[in-house]
């Protein structure tokens, strides 16, 4: 078996935000997860699926979700929702993400201030 | 490969990678939902629609180095559990020692106990004098009872494994049970002391055996709940 190709390592904290941002939206189970950040991303961002899990594990760990044995299409299935804890998280890391986003728009496009957005 | 021997794999690449048994039987499930899911979607069992899967789930090692890396980012218990449950019960006890008798003291001084000020023919002073039996008692008893039970309750959030937790317990029990404490009222001619020490007897007197086993008692349940927990998990998969 050929090693799955991944995004690279600068995409750290990206999945998570995701996996937050898709299961704030409504509970899911990880298949239907995996699938739901296919489509939402038109296929652009690659993870083995066999890697969410470990993430969704942790995030649980840390509350930021809450998972439940719930019968879905008559199989039983560990279901994850969003806690009110991981949508504050959620929210912290849209706001930092969209400044980077905004910072290094303005780096690649020459700006001067984004080394300073950068560095705040 | 069918779906069974990737399980196989991946399972011994996690017990190679020493996660606990709880954490693992829970991986494998979902994941034998992952693949069932993606042949139930494609209303398939073809040997190439499942070489399709484990192509996107990964290979079992690396599948299983993630899983052991997002495990112990989980929680500094998780990283550390040499220092969290071997060493700080032995430093933990001490500070709730030191925390034990300064309310101890904080109390005599706020009932007016105080060494030099004190008249032993008072009611206050026959009642607090009746009481320093339990008071060494409970100082020889509550804080390795405490520490026990928090440190139990942190292996059970943290999800580490039960040898943690026994661990734990066994260093207290130790610590605990070696504690000799002595306490005496202060008089009106003398001050009152508080003498602690370590010292175990070649025939352990009642309460030194019951300082001995309450950390144990109190590890034994934790883990019985922890097991009976991880039991019902595994029943309601």
């Amino acid at each position: 078996m050929t090693p799955r190709k991944t995004n690279p390592p600068f995409l750290n904290g990206v999945p998570e935000m995701l996996i937050l941002e898709l299961l704030a939206r409504r509970p899911m189970y990880g298949y239907e997860l995996v699938e739901a950040i296919k489509s939402a991303t038109g296929g652009s961002l690659e993870f083995g699926e066999g890697c969410v899990y470990p993430k969704l594990h942790r995030l649980e760990l840390q509350r930021l979700l809450a998972a439940s044995r719930d019968v879905v299409g008559g199989r039983t299935r560990v279901v994850y929702r969003c806690t009110s804890k991981g949508k504050a998280r959620l929210a912290r890391s849209i706001s930092n993400w969209q400044r980077v986003t905004a910072a290094i728009g303005q780096a690649l496009e020459g700006g001067g201030r984004g080394r300073a957005a950068l560095a705040s | 490969m069918d779906a069974q021997h990737w399980l196989r794999e991946l399972r011994a690449e996690l017990g190679r990678r020493r996660l606990p048994p709880a954490y693992l039987e829970r991986f494998v499930l979902e994941l034998s939902d992952h693949i069932t899911d993606f042949l139930e979607d494609r209303m398939s069992t073809d040997a190439k629609d499942l070489h399709g899967v484990f192509d996107r789930l990964g290979a079992p090692g690396q599948v299983a180095e993630v899983a052991a890396k997002e495990y112990r980012k989980g929680r500094f218990s998780r990283r550390h559990p040499l220092l969290m449950f071997a060493v700080l019960p032995i430093l933990s006890l001490p500070v709730l020692w030191v925390a034990y008798v300064l309310c101890m003291l904080l109390t005599a001084k706020s009932l007016g106990l105080e060494s030099g000020k004190v008249d032993t023919g008072t009611a206050l002073w026959q009642w607090a004098n009746a009481c320093a039996p339990f008071l060494v008692v409970g100082m020889l008893l509550v804080p390795a009872g405490l520490a026990t039970a928090i440190f139990c309750r942190l292996a059970r959030r943290a999800g580490v494994s039960l040898k943690w937790t026994i661990v734990a317990c066994f260093v207290l029990a130790l610590l605990g049970g070696a504690a000799t404490s002595q306490f005496v009222l202060p008089t009106e001619t003398t001050k009152g002391q508080l003498m602690v020490g370590f010292g175990v007897a070649l025939r352990p007197s009642a309460l030194q055996t019951l300082q001995f086993l309450l950390p144990l008692a109190i590890g034994g349940w934790a883990v019985w709940r922890q097991m009976k927990g991880r039991v019902g998990q595994a029943l309601s998969a």
